[in-house]
């Protein structure tokens, strides 16, 4: 099974009307969000995570399944690892040339959320995909685009909306040739306290590419959650314990700090409790949060005016686990958020064995991570070193994570009505169970069908865009109107994929396109006579026409090839067409005939005009004498020339070469087309050159 | 000691397995590069092609010789399926959104139903 797939041989790539979507990751998972997007000869890529469950080249997508060389363009959705953290890799270690883009605010964060990634990560150097300095060369390479500013790469336009989510998340709709593709990467339809919703586009979709992590869920209320998570936090420090919650250091932990800031603020009786926000990068990190203030919702950035909310009264920041004196009750948000190492793991290590002490997943954890495992809540788990311990802790799951609902995704689809649904990002079984309820909302609709998939990594679908083909005509062709079933000709002229029909003369008005004539000028060494030149070009050219205004000699012959009688020389001119080039042709080669043949250097009379009669009526005779024989054949009488077969009289009238029977005679007219046919012959053959 | 040349089609360079004796066979290549790259995927398998015949080699037990250079893809188990059916989208006559008029003269849209595009040019 050959990985490249070969374009309908018939048709190329281009002209095709075949649209392939296939998943090399997060298909039906989530994790390594990867997708390639093929249409009109353009490849696209979208997103490029890694699987935060999964180790070294395991945890990458199938790339191995495409030619990263033959990928145009590259979109990344948000700075989330699953989305962005095979960046590196892609763009320094695989021969991908194409062009990449994300916002402003993804690109400074997803400088340092990978920095930090590579810092925490416990494997060993052998293991990693890239290093920091492959992250910081990738930085070149990454190009901007600001939310809803329209960008054409390779004939694809796109541009992108606010997806909600996370800081700069966007949702990218891309152009092709009229087609619309959405995809969402992952969002949210509710605000928060510093994002925005996610947009519904202006612009329909014919293909929607959609997250479907919570399935057919419905999340609890906003102010529900918050409430819950503020109470499970006093209950812990309550209770003398530590709380844990292992945030990555940007993206939704920066919700949580407002939110906490604003309880600590309402409740009084907790100011001697410390809240730690675990962070080498916390200061760079922050300083992201408050340069890209302009992709947060009104609320914020009528705040940050007033008084800069992420300046925080009641949070510290932790450099390292040195600085931390572990006496009392406190909370602690540490990174990463899955605990697969690093801080929050230590931390996770040093107090799950005792039960006062708590633990919260604010955020949704993939499969095959330590936070999604102990979701579970086992008896005991291990530790980074091997060791088993007990888990006594307390354990909530208060998912803060931002993604879309079942109500939500409801309320998008039906706003959009897109003809095809693709799901991705989801987990096998709550994508399938989405696919389902999708299906059910629309099954009674006549008016509305939706087509929803669900592939598996590296299936792909295939959707075939029969159209149109539009071709505008321009200029001094589009001053009549046309009727229908009139024929039109001219240029057809393809700019990416817009078809103009123009008349050649009106190419330079539109286009960079000029009409041009070619002219060619051949010198021919001659030393003979003219006038012997001009003879043999009459036996060829029948009419020869002499220039008589030029100082030199000048023929013209075929009305289009000019002869110039020079010293030593004669020079042909002629416009170059394929007509023109082949008398030119024949003319060259009398020429050299005549150059290179002695014998031909005596002057031929002037040719007769057409053949005498005489002789034409005696060529005839030998003829028909040759074809019926002699008994057949009656010339003697100059006036009647006859031919008899059969009992049949053909009469020829030579000056005509008609052929006619005696009145009334035979019905049968072989032999009268037979005789006339070859009289007209013969005559053809001693007169060969009409006029041209 | 011999060896075989192995390159990720995704990669750019070339990376060896060592052996003893004239040839290997594909299950014991394929566990040798699972090895070295440490993948441990359980659902992640090796799709191994012969870098100069392009000739897939699928049999377990069949035998590459010595020095031979192989690309390696990393596939889900069960491999890549073929495409499945294609969907027609029908679209009805749209306005070509997508082109610009590049002069103010007057134009008419004139709708040609090209099968044969290329008959024009």
């Amino acid at each position: 099974m050959a990985a490249k797939r070969k374009a309908d041989l018939s048709v190329p790539a281009e002209e095709s009307d075949q649209l392939l979507i296939r998943p090399l990751g997060a298909g039906q998972e989530v994790g390594r969000s990867c997708i390639i997007l093929e249409f009109k000869g353009r490849k696209i890529m979208l997103d490029c995570g890694i699987h935060p469950g999964l180790e070294g080249m395991d945890a990458l997508p199938y790339i191995d399944l495409i030619d990263p060389a033959e990928i145009d363009l590259l979109l990344i959705s948000h700075f989330h690892l699953d989305h962005c953290g095979a960046l590196p890799w892609f763009l320094q270690k695989t021969s991908f040339k194409g062009r990449t883009f994300m916002t402003h605010a993804t690109k400074a964060i997803y400088r340092w959320l990978l920095s930090d990634y590579v810092k925490v990560s416990n494997i060993s150097a052998d293991d990693m995909l890239y290093t920091e300095t492959d992250l910081e060369e990738s930085m070149d390479k990454i190009e901007t685009i600001n939310f809803h500013e329209v960008k054409e790469v390779a004939g694809i336009k796109f541009w992108c909306y606010h997806a909600g989510h996370v800081l700069g998340a966007a949702m990218f709709m891309i152009e092709i040739a009229g087609v619309k593709i959405l995809y969402t990467g992952d969002f949210s339809r509710q605000e928060d306290r510093h994002l925005m919703a996610a947009e519904i586009p202006s612009v329909k979709p014919d293909i929607l590419i959609t997250e479907s992590t919570y399935g057919t869920h419905i999340h609890e209320k906003r102010e529900e959650r918050e409430a819950r998570f503020c109470n499970t936090i006093h209950d812990i420090v309550n209770r003398e314990g530590r709380c844990l919650i292992p945030v990555f250091a940007l993206g939704r932990a920066q919700e949580l700090l407002l939110i906490l800031d604003e309880y600590w603020q309402n409740h009084p009786e907790l100011h001697d409790i410390p809240i730690y926000y675990a962070s080498s990068l916390a200061k760079k990190c922050m300083a992201v949060y408050q340069t890209y203030v302009n992709a947060m919702n009104d609320k914020i950035r009528k705040a940050i005016n007033v008084n800069n909310p992420f300046v925080f009264k009641h949070i510290s920041n932790l450099k390292s686990m040195d600085h931390f004196d572990d006496i009392g009750p406190s909370v602690v948000m540490a990174s990463p958020g899955m605990m697969q190492s690093g801080l929050s793991r230590e931390l996770f290590e040093s107090w799950c064995t005792d039960k006062r002490n708590g633990v919260i997943i604010a955020g949704y954890s993939v499969e095959g991570t330590l936070a999604k495992h102990i979701m579970s809540e086992p008896e005991e788990i291990t530790t980074m070193s091997g060791q088993k311990l007990q888990l006594k802790m307390s354990v909530d799951y208060i998912s803060f994570s931002a993604h879309t609902d079942y109500q939500q995704t409801s309320e998008f689809i039906r706003a959009l009505k897109p003809p095809h649904v693709i799901l991705v990002h989801g987990e096998q079984n709550e994508m399938a169970r989405l696919k389902a309820a999708l299906i059910r909302e629309y099954e009674d609709n006549d008016e509305v069908h939706i087509e929803v998939h669900n592939p598996r990594n590296t299936e792909a679908v295939t959707l075939n865009f029969r159209g149109e083909k539009l071709a505008k005509v321009m200029g001094s062709l589009a001053d009549k109107k046309c009727q229908q079933g009139q024929r039109v000709s001219g240029i057809l002229v393809k700019r990416n994929f817009s078809y103009h029909i123009l008349t050649p003369s009106d190419l330079s008005n539109y286009t960079d396109l000029a009409m041009s004539t070619v002219k060619q000028t051949q010198a021919i060494p001659f030393t003979g006579p003219i006038s012997l030149l001009a003879s043999h070009l009459r036996n060829l050219a029948g009419e020869v026409e002499e220039v008589e205004s030029a100082e030199k000699i000048t023929l013209r012959i075929f009305k289009n090839v000019t002869l110039v009688h020079e010293a030593g020389m004669v020079v042909l001119e002629w416009i170059a067409n394929p007509l023109n080039d082949m008398y030119a042709d024949a003319v060259t080669t009398v020429v050299l005939e005549v150059q290179s043949n002695p014998k031909a250097q005596k002057v031929m009379e002037h040719k007769k005009e057409g053949i005498e009669l005489d002789v034409f009526q005696q060529r005839l005779e030998i003829m028909l004498l040759d074809m019926f024989g002699e008994d057949c054949v009656d010339f003697k009488d100059n006036k009647n020339l006859t031919v008899t077969v059969d009992g049949n009289t053909a009469f020829i009238c030579p000056e005509t070469r008609t052929v006619q029977y005696e009145e009334g005679s035979a019905e049968d007219e072989t032999l009268r087309e037979m005789v006339e046919l070859a009289v007209q012959r013969l005559y053809d053959a001693l007169n060969p050159i009409q006029s041209m | 000691m011999s060896c075989v040349h192995y390159k990720f089609s995704s990669k750019l360079d070339y990376n060896t397995v060592t052996f003893d004796g004239l040839h290997i066979t594909l299950a014991e290549l394929k566990r040798q590069i699972m090895g070295r790259e440490r993948l441990k995927a359980t659902d992640c398998d090796l799709q191994i092609t012969n870098a100069q015949t392009r000739e897939e080699y699928t049999d377990e037990e069949v035998h590459i010789p010595k020095h031979s250079s192989v690309i390696v893809r990393r596939t889900p188990i069960g491999g890549v399926k073929p495409a499945g059916r294609t969907f027609i989208v029908d679209r009805s006559d749209m306005a070509a959104g997508s082109s610009r008029p590049v002069c103010n003269k007057h134009s008419h849209f004139l709708t040609i139903s090209v099968l044969l595009l290329s008959s024009l040019l």
